[in-house]
């Protein structure tokens, strides 16, 4: 059962990557990161189970904070960015 | 008693997988940023939640069922965190949800979003002063 959740997983990262590479935007490619650093915390989980290597665990709770961190300083590199491109528009 | 509690985790373990695909799903076929980011939250909440109840059942009263739910409680804080963050600075910066009137959330032209250029050049190309 670890292997089937594992696959789904897989399947929607591969989803996900889609939307990343495709996304009109760039916040669209930011919604996708996060959504495969969710996907990827899970799926770290389930292989720990299915390695019965559950200290994985510990991996998974650290991935999740560090992909947090990501996807705010990305956010705050792309507003930043924006906020210089309109002031040198009014310039 | 302990098939009871496999079967309930494997049913936990499916649902959880098959909410994340239905959540690739809507996240690739949605039409806007918003109703994206909709499907996105299904994966951080009704996926994860899912999934690691499942694990959870797993692993029985040791430290492991511990870090599981810890998992769970930084994924719920920082998952709602991260989206808000974006959607706060998608709407900043010139993306109107479908079917809203642009002047209604106060969306001005001056703030309209700017897909980086060719800022960072494309490593292929080589420039001209270098041949």
């Amino acid at each position: 059962m670890f292997a089937v959740t594992a696959l789904l997983l897989l399947v929607s990262m591969a989803l996900t990557l889609v939307r990343a590479l495709r996304g009109p935007t760039m916040f669209d490619r930011i919604l996708a990161m996060n959504m495969f650093g969710t996907a990827t915390v899970l799926l770290i989980s389930v292989v720990g189970f299915l390695n019965t290597a559950r200290d994985l665990v510990d991996i998974a709770m650290i991935y999740a904070l560090i992909s947090f961190a990501t996807t705010i300083a990305v956010l705050r590199f792309v507003e930043m960015d924006q906020a210089r491109r309109s002031t040198e528009a009014e310039s | 008693m302990s098939q009871a509690i496999d079967v309930l985790s494997w049913i936990l373990l499916v649902t959880g997988g098959v909410a994340s695909v239905v959540a690739g799903i809507g996240a690739l076929r949605m039409p806007d940023l918003f109703s994206r980011m909709h499907a996105a939250s299904i994966l951080d909440t009704f996926a994860a939640a899912a999934v690691l109840s499942g694990l959870l059942l797993q692993a029985g009263l040791s430290i492991v069922a511990f870090k599981l739910f810890l998992v769970f409680v930084f994924l719920a804080f920082t998952t709602s965190t991260a989206a808000h963050a974006l959607a706060k600075s998608a709407l900043t910066y010139g993306q109107v949800p479908e079917g809203v009137d642009p002047k209604s959330i106060g969306a001005t032209e001056e703030r309209e979003y700017v897909e980086p250029a060719s800022e960072l050049a494309d490593p292929r190309e080589v420039p001209a002063s270098k041949v």
